[in-house]
């Protein structure tokens, strides 16, 4: 396909970029922290899909873009290609995660328990009115209790049991320990039902530096999955369990925590450092790895798919999961087809491209309009 | 104490918390800008853990820096872009990599900032464990 360019419009395009302006402005300016503080799962969202972990940045992004999503990932995606690369971290290990939930739907009963942690699972989705009325005095309020809690806290004083602990009645002291598990999965490859492979140490492929090509490498596969947008990721997961592909998964385990990140020390290469700690969920989904036809019955084991990603975002790992373990299944529906599945859900690409529709395309229409006319007069 | 242990309390700590410890060092040593705190990114790398293989998952935003601390290096690397903190890590790294009678104490320091970050977060983590779940199978 052939380009005409144009020119012009520089007065009107000026005039836009200050409207811009004058439509963000409100009368209550939000600040930065505000955002990063009260819009923690968009802000997450943004860095997932940026694959930029930054909360200031993204909260910042946000206010500049009047909290449009595919601004914000542009604005962070443009900001990172900035800046230089100078580490690559060790693998983190999120077998050690410092979790805030952990859900297993295979198993009732796992070692070190389920935590449901901060979920909207169990709301009942019932608008609040009363945040309408929630006012800056009561917000300082609730900082001074708080502030006066941990005071109490540090200096040992000990406080009247506030609410009834947990929804299980937990009647022993509730320790304070931070909570690691292990996983649910080594306990199936311990039973030999899930097979444990040896460690695989190949290299990534970088699909950030390299273009992708088919079949792709899992590495790529899974970096493309962590960027994607979470409405994409989420279709072809759901079109997968409808039936529209061939997976169902049970989530084995789904963990949300903090996971350190460390990069080699540069003098001395048996050292590391921590450069800090970031907010993950990670999801592992269990499907049978053959039919439950008679020829295949003998040979079927478990397999799974695998998500992780940036943040607090529950549905877009567990659509992750599904994706992965799709692409492993040999057929011919959309989630199956990695072309489709991984050239599709970029957040940037898919609204950049979208986007271009607005721009100009006088001469290309009037190609075809000139086509249907002449088929008009022959 | 392992260099991942200091580097990841540090990490956690606020701006004046990591300047107090700096503060001293200063006060007493010859200190050199050796590269400048600047930003940088760096990928982070995971093993997924079904077929453990590896792949990235995104990039951080993080800060460097590099000093000397009368002659002995130290480094930084730490998420965000607080340079002035990143500068104080680093000052603390090269302290910590020479000085051999004078750690102690500022090991001591960072270890009760430690103590300070746990007590902080075990309020969360008990929030936490009381929503521990253990569902009923009707019928069991």
């Amino acid at each position: 396909m052939a380009y005409v360019a144009v020119t012009g419009g520089k007065e009107a395009i000026e005039q836009s970029l200050k409207l811009l302006e004058i439509f963000r402005k409100s009368e209550e300016d939000l600040s930065v922290k505000c955002i990063r503080e009260n819009m923690g799962l968009l802000i997450d969202k943004i860095m997932s899909e940026a694959g930029f972990y930054s909360e200031e940045y993204a909260a910042l992004a946000l206010k500049q873009c009047e909290g449009s999503v595919e601004e914000a990932v542009f604005l962070l995606r443009a900001y990172r290609s900035t800046l230089p690369r100078n580490y690559y971290s060790n693998a983190i290990d999120t077998a050690d995660m410092r979790l805030i939930q952990r859900i297993s739907a295979a198993f009732k009963d796992i070692p070190g328990g389920q935590i449901l942690g901060p979920t909207y699972d169990y709301s009942h989705r019932l608008l609040d009115f009363s945040l309408a009325e929630e006012s800056q005095v009561e917000e300082s309020r609730g900082e001074e209790s708080q502030v006066k809690e941990s005071q109490a806290e540090e200096t040992g004083e000990q406080k009247e049991t506030s609410g009834t602990p947990g929804a299980e009645g937990l009647a022993e002291e509730v320790s304070g320990e931070d909570i690691r598990c292990q996983r649910v999965t080594d306990l199936l490859k311990a039973e030999h039902v899930l097979e444990d492979v040896p460690q695989d140490d190949t290299p990534p492929f970088d699909v950030t530096s390299n273009l992708i090509t088919f079949p792709a490498p899992r590495s790529a596969r899974l970096q493309t999955f962590a960027r994607s947008d979470a409405g994409f990721l989420g279709g072809v997961a759901y079109s997968s369990m409808r039936g529209y592909g061939a997976v169902h998964p049970t989530v084995s385990e789904l963990r949300c925590g903090y996971v350190e990140v460390c990069v080699p020390y540069v003098m001395d290469e048996g050292e590391e450092i921590c450069i800090g700690e970031i907010l993950v969920t990670e999801v592992e989904a269990l499907v049978p790895s053959h039919t439950e036809s008679e020829e295949e019955f003998d040979k079927m084991t478990l397999s799974g798919g695998y998500g992780l990603i940036f943040g607090r975002n529950e549905n877009k790992a567990i659509a992750m999961s599904i994706a992965d373990a799709s692409l492993e299944k040999p057929g011919d529906t959309p989630s199956q087809d990695e072309e489709f599945v991984l050239t599709h859900g970029d957040c940037l690409e898919m609204s950049g491209f979208i986007s271009h529709l607005k721009l100009p395309h006088y001469v290309t229409f009037q190609s075809k309009l000139d086509r249907v006319r002449t088929k008009e007069e022959v | 104490m392992k260099k991942r242990e200091v580097s990841g309390i540090l990490a956690q700590a606020s701006r004046d918390e990591v300047g107090q410890i700096a503060g001293s060092i200063k006060e007493r040593c010859q200190i050199r800008i050796v590269k400048q705190p600047q930003k940088t990114l760096v990928m982070v790398k995971a093993r997924e853990s079904i077929q453990k293989s590896l792949f990235y998952l995104g990039e951080v935003l993080a800060t460097e820096c590099m000093v000397t601390v009368n002659g002995m290096k130290g480094i930084s690397v730490m998420a965000g872009d607080d340079f002035e903190k990143v500068t104080d890590a680093a000052i603390i790294d090269g302290f910590l990599n020479g000085q051999e009678n004078e750690k102690a104490q500022v090991l001591q320091e960072i270890k009760s900032l430690s103590e300070k970050q746990r007590a902080r977060r075990e309020k969360l983590n008990k929030e936490l464990k009381k929503s521990k779940v253990n569902f009923n199978v009707m019928g069991e």
